[in-house]
C-alpha cells in the first residue's frame, strides 16, 4: 500500500457515514509566457491535498493539505439533497499516455521553441500593425486517487495548453483576439497542434479582415458556423443546460438555471441535431474513465435527432430524478467538491462534405472565429460576434465581412440547423461552475454547421 | 534558499450553500501555500507550492533568457504586523449552526454565505517580514418567485446577522416585482444596481492595470492621466486602506498600499501599478503588485446626491443584476453583459414589468461617460460573478445600448 493509499484509508476511518469519498488530488503545472518574442515569465505550481465529502442527511465537504485536519462537521441538518444512488462504486485506473514525456526537453528548449514560433509570427509581412502578441504555453499533470466506500479510483492526465492574445490595428480599426489550443498527452501533442502554422494563418486572416473587411446590414441569412463556433454552442447552449443539478435548481444562485427546467416538450431542434458528451475520447482535455463518485464514465447522447435524450447526472441528481447515473461528477482540484461537469461536448458530424454543406447557400455568412460569446443564465438567449467572418455567395466562401452578430435563442438556433458536415474538431476550454468557483478542463467541438434563415445583426 | 521573496498565504474558509431554502452543503476548506520568487538579474521564476521543500532551486535560472518585465521588491526592511480578525467570523468555523435558521425566505431561497480567515506573510531579500490577518464575511441570495427572481449581496469584515437578513429581504423585494414587459433593441436610460456596478467597475479597474494598458488590452491604453474619460459625476477609487474585503496594508512587493484614485470627477488620474510595470510606464508604483501583473484590491465609487428612489423616477430600466460580461474588443472597451433577476421597466416612476434577460451591449468608456446621477446610498457587495469587493451606489446611465436575443 502506498503512503497516499494508507492516508486515504486512515482518513476514511474517521467518517462513519453511509457514503464517503476521500480524495488525494494534485496538479503540477508549468506556464511559460512570452510577450512579443521576449520571455515574460516562468511559473511553476504544485497544488495538492486531501478532501472528504460525505453524506449525513446533507452533504459535507472538507479539504486540507494536512490530512489530520479532516474531521466530521458539527452541524446536523437535513439537506436539499436528501438521498443518493447507492450503486457499488467502481474500482478503476485510467491515464493518458505521454508518448513524449513533458520532461523530455528542458525549460530552455521549450522557451527557445516558443521564441521561434513568436519570431515567425512577428515577421509576417502584413499591412496591419501587430501591436502586441502574448504567447503562453502551459503543461500540467493532474493526478487523483479516490477511495469511495472501499473502492479505489486512480487517474492521471497530462495536458498541454497554448493560449495567445493579439492586438492588431489597421484601416482605423483595432481588434483584440484570444484563442486556445490544447489536448491531453505528452509533448507529441504540441506537434499535432501545429501552433506556428495556426498562428501565422490567424495573423494573416486578421490582417485581411482589417484591410478588406466590409460592413453588413442587419437581416436574416443562412449562416455556417465553423467547429470553433459549433463547439462553443455545444458547450454553452446544450452542455450546460443539460447538467441535471442545474435543471433541478442546485446552481440557481450561481451559474443559473436551464431552459429544460420549464420545457415540456422533448423536441428541441431539427432532426439533423445530435449533441454528445464523451469523456472517453483519447487525448481530449476532459478525459476520464471513472468519475469522482466512482461511477463508470461513458458517452452520453444529450440530443438525439433533435430531441432531448439524456442529462448529465451524478449520484444525487440520478436518485432525485429516478434515472441511472451516467458518471458525470468531477472536481477541479483537491479543495473543490465534485459537481456535474461536461467532459468533451460536441455536435455529432453529418455525412456531407463542406462544399456540399454550402453549395445551396445563396447569401450567407461563414463564422470562422468569434471574439465574444455570452448567454443568459437559463441558457436560452445567446450572442456570438464573428471576428473572422466571410460572406458566402452562391455556394462559395468569399470576401471578409466585419463583425457580424449572431444573437438569438437556443431553440431557434437548434431548429435552424439543417446540416452538419463530416469534419470534427475539438478546442480546449476551462469551464466554470460551483462556489467556490471551479475551472475544469474540457474540450468542445463539432463539425461545420449550417443554420437557415437566422437574424444576423451588426455590432 | 536564497529566495528573492516568499509569500505565504494561509486561509480557512467556510461555505454554506442554500438551495430551495434548504442547506445543500457545508464546506470547510483549509489552505496554505507559498509563492516563491527567485530572481537573478533580469531572470526570474515564480513557484507556487504547499511546502517550501517542494521548491526546486532551479538550476536553469542562469540559463534562462532575460525577462521583459522583472518583479522587483521594495528595498524595505524590518517587521510589520497587522491584524483585524473578528471573533464572530472565527467562531463560525467551530460551528455554524446558529446561522442556519436565518437562511430562509418567503420565496424559495438560493445562495451562499462564506466566512474566511486569511493570513498573508511576505519575506523579502531586503529583510522585510510582513504579516497581516483579516476576516471576511460575505454572501449573496437569489429569491425565486415563479418566473421572476431577485438577488442581493453583502460583504463585511465582521460577522453581522443583520446583513444576512437585510440581504435576503432585498432579494425578496426584487423577486416580488412581476409581469412581463417586452422591450426591443435600442438605447435606454438605465439604473445599474450596486451588483451591476460591482461587475462592471471591476472591468474598469482591471483595464486600469498598467499591464492591460501596456499591452493594448484596455480602453485606457490610448488615454493619458489628465484626459476626460467619464462623466464628472464619476469617481472610482481603489481603496485598500479601509475596512472592506481585500483591504491590505502591503502589496506583494512589500510596498505599502494606498488609496489610488483611478478616475476623479471624470478625469483619468492614475493606472494601477507595481514597481516594474510602473518603471516601464515611467511612473511610480501605486502599491498594487501582483508580481508582473498589477491588480485592484477593493473598489469604491463615490456617492452622488440623489436618493435611490429618486433615480427611479421617470422612465428607466433598472438592472438588479447581471452576469457573463465578455469583451469583444478590450482595446475599445466593447463588451456585452446579460441582465438577470429583476430587470425592471420603470414607467412614470412605477414598475411596469420585468424585461427579462436583456443584454447591455456597449462600450465601457461610454457607460462611465453616460453616468448622469449616482445615489447617496452605497452598498458593499461581492458575489460569485462579481468577486472583486467594492462599495457602490446605484447609477443612472443615459443612452445605454440594450439588445435581446
Amino acid at each position: 500500500m502506498t503512503q497516499i493509499e494508507d492516508e486515504l484509508e486512515s482518513i476514511a476511518r474517521r467518517f462513519p457515514f453511509r457514503y464517503i469519498e476521500v480524495r488525494h488530488h494534485q496538479i503540477s503545472s508549468r506556464v511559460i509566457s512570452l510577450m512579443n518574442g521576449e520571455l515574460l515569465g516562468v511559473y511553476d505550481e504544485i497544488e495538492g491535498g486531501y478532501s472528504v465529502r460525505y453524506f449525513n442527511d446533507a452533504l459535507f465537504f472538507m479539504s486540507s493539505q494536512n490530512p489530520n485536519d479532516l474531521e466530521p462537521s458539527p452541524e446536523r441538518v437535513v439537506g436539499w439533497s436528501s438521498d443518493f444512488l447507492d450503486n457499488e462504486p467502481e474500482n478503476g485506473t485510467y491515464q493518458v499516455e505521454e508518448k513524449t514525456p513533458l520532461s523530455s526537453i528542458s525549460l530552455e528548449e521549450k522557451i527557445a521553441l516558443l521564441k521561434d514560433i513568436s519570431k515567425e509570427v512577428l515577421s509576417q509581412r502584413i499591412e496591419s500593425k501587430l501591436h502586441n502578441f502574448v504567447l503562453t504555453y502551459s503543461e500540467s499533470v493532474e493526478e487523483k486517487e479516490i477511495l469511495i466506500n472501499g473502492s479505489r479510483i486512480v487517474g492521471r492526465v497530462p495536458r498541454i495548453l497554448i493560449s495567445y492574445n493579439l492586438v492588431m490595428s489597421g484601416n482605423g480599426r483595432t481588434i483584440t483576439a484570444w484563442h486556445e489550443l490544447g489536448e491531453s498527452g505528452g509533448l507529441e501533442r504540441l506537434k499535432e497542434l501545429k501552433v506556428g502554422t495556426h498562428l501565422v494563418e490567424r495573423v494573416k486572416s486578421l490582417d485581411l479582415i482589417l484591410q478588406r473587411g466590409k460592413g453588413i446590414t442587419t437581416e436574416r441569412r443562412d449562416v455556417v458556423l465553423s467547429p470553433i463556433l459549433s463547439g462553443i454552442m455545444a458547450h454553452e447552449s446544450v452542455g450546460h443546460p443539460f447538467e441535471a443539478d442545474r435543471v433541478l435548481g442546485r446552481e440557481f444562485a450561481q451559474a443559473g438555471t436551464s431552459y429544460l427546467a420549464t420545457m415540456n416538450s422533448r423536441k428541441i431542434g431539427n432532426p439533423a441535431v445530435n449533441v454528445a458528451d464523451d469523456p472517453t475520447i483519447q487525448n481530449s482535455m476532459g478525459y476520464f474513465l471513472v468519475d469522482d463518485e466512482g461511477v463508470k464514465a461513458r458517452r452520453k447522447l444529450l440530443i438525439r435527432e433533435g430531441e432531448v435524450n439524456e442529462l448529465l447526472q451524478n449520484r444525487f441528481t440520478a436518485k432525485r430524478s429516478n434515472v441511472p447515473d451516467n458518471g458525470s461528477a468531477r472536481a477541479s482540484s483537491f479543495d473543490r467538491e465534485p459537481l456535474i461537469r461536461m467532459s468533451n461536448t460536441f455536435f455529432v458530424p453529418g455525412d456531407m462534405n463542406f462544399r456540399e454543406l454550402i453549395e445551396d447557400v445563396k447569401e450567407g455568412i461563414f463564422f470562422k472565429t468569434y471574439m465574444e460569446w455570452n448567454i443568459d443564465d437559463m441558457r436560452m438567449g445567446q450572442r456570438y460576434i464573428g471576428l473572422e467572418a466571410y460572406e458566402i455567395k452562391h455556394g462559395e466562401v468569399g470576401e471578409p465581412v466585419l463583425f457580424p452578430v449572431l444573437e438569438g435563442k437556443t431553440t431557434e438556433f437548434l431548429s435552424a440547423i439543417d446540416g452538419a458536415d463530416d469534419s470534427l474538431e475539438f478546442y480546449p476550454g476551462t469551464c466554470g461552475k460551483g462556489d467556490p468557483d471551479q475551472g475544469i478542463p474540457v474540450s468542445m467541438g463539432g463539425p461545420n454547421l449550417r443554420l437557415r434563415n437566422v437574424m444576423v445583426k451588426v455590432i | 534558499m536564497n529566495a528573492y521573496a516568499v509569500q505565504e498565504i494561509s486561509s480557512q474558509t467556510l461555505v454554506i450553500k442554500v438551495v430551495e431554502s434548504k442547506i445543500e452543503t457545508i464546506q470547510r476548506l483549509r489552505d496554505k501555500y507559498y509563492n516563491v520568487l527567485l530572481r537573478k538579474g533580469n531572470r526570474f521564476t515564480v513557484t507556487k507550492v504547499s511546502s517550501l521543500d517542494k521548491v526546486s532551486l532551479d538550476k536553469a535560472l542562469d540559463q534562462l533568457p532575460e525577462s521583459r518585465i522583472v518583479p522587483t521588491v521594495l528595498e524595505r526592511s524590518g517587521k510589520y504586523s497587522f491584524s483585524k480578525v473578528d471573533k464572530g467570523v472565527v467562531n463560525l468555523f467551530e460551528d455554524s449552526s446558529r446561522l442556519l435558521p436565518l437562511l430562509n425566505s418567503r420565496y424559495p431561497l438560493y445562495g451562499t454565505v462564506t466566512a474566511t480567515v486569511i493570513t498573508k506573510r511576505l519575506t523579502t531579500i531586503h529583510g522585510f517580514e510582513g504579516e497581516e490577518s483579516r476576516t471576511w464575511f460575505q454572501g449573496y441570495f437569489r429569491a425565486k418567485n415563479g418566473d421572476y427572481s431577485g438577488q442581493w449581496a453583502f460583504a463585511s469584515s465582521f460577522y453581522d446577522e443583520r446583513k444576512v437578513k437585510d440581504t435576503i429581504s432585498r432579494a425578496e423585494e426584487y423577486a416580488s416585482i412581476t409581469g412581463k414587459y417586452e422591450i426591443s433593441d435600442g438605447k435606454y436610460d438605465v439604473v445599474l444596481s450596486p451588483l451591476v456596478m460591482g461587475n462592471l467597475m471591476a472591468t474598469v479597474a482591471y483595464s486600469a492595470s498598467g499591464y492591460s494598458i501596456m499591452t493594448g488590452n484596455s480602453f485606457l491604453s490610448t488615454h493619458k492621466p489628465g484626459d476626460v474619460v467619464a462623466s464628472q459625476k464619476f469617481t472610482l477609487i481603489d481603496n485598500p486602506k479601509g475596512d472592506e474585503l481585500n483591504s491590505w496594508e502591503f502589496d506583494d512587493e512589500a510596498v505599502p498600499t494606498r488609496k489610488t484614485t483611478i478616475v476623479n470627477k471624470g478625469v483619468y488620474t492614475s493606472p494601477l501599478l507595481n514597481i516594474e510595470v510602473g518603471k516601464m510606464l515611467n511612473q511610480d508604483t501605486t502599491g498594487n503588485a501582483g508580481w508582473v501583473y498589477p491588480r485592484p484590491w477593493t473598489l469604491e465609487v463615490l456617492p452622488g446626491e440623489m436618493s435611490e428612489s429618486s433615480l427611479l423616477e421617470g422612465n428607466v430600466i433598472l438592472f438588479n443584476n447581471n452576469w457573463y460580461t465578455r469583451f469583444q474588443n478590450r482595446a475599445e472597451g466593447q463588451f456585452s453583459t446579460v441582465g438577470r433577476d429583476a430587470v425592471v421597466v420603470i414607467r412614470g416612476g412605477k414598475p411596469a414589468g420585468v424585461a427579462g434577460r436583456v443584454r447591455i451591449a456597449d462600450k465601457l468608456g461610454k457607460i462611465i461617460s453616460g453616468i448622469r446621477e449616482l445615489s447617496k446610498e452605497r452598498y458593499p457587495v461581492a458575489w460569485w460573478d462579481a468577486p472583486l469587493p467594492g462599495v457602490y451606489p446605484f447609477a443612472l446611465v443615459e443612452g445605454v445600448n440594450l439588445t435581446r436575443a
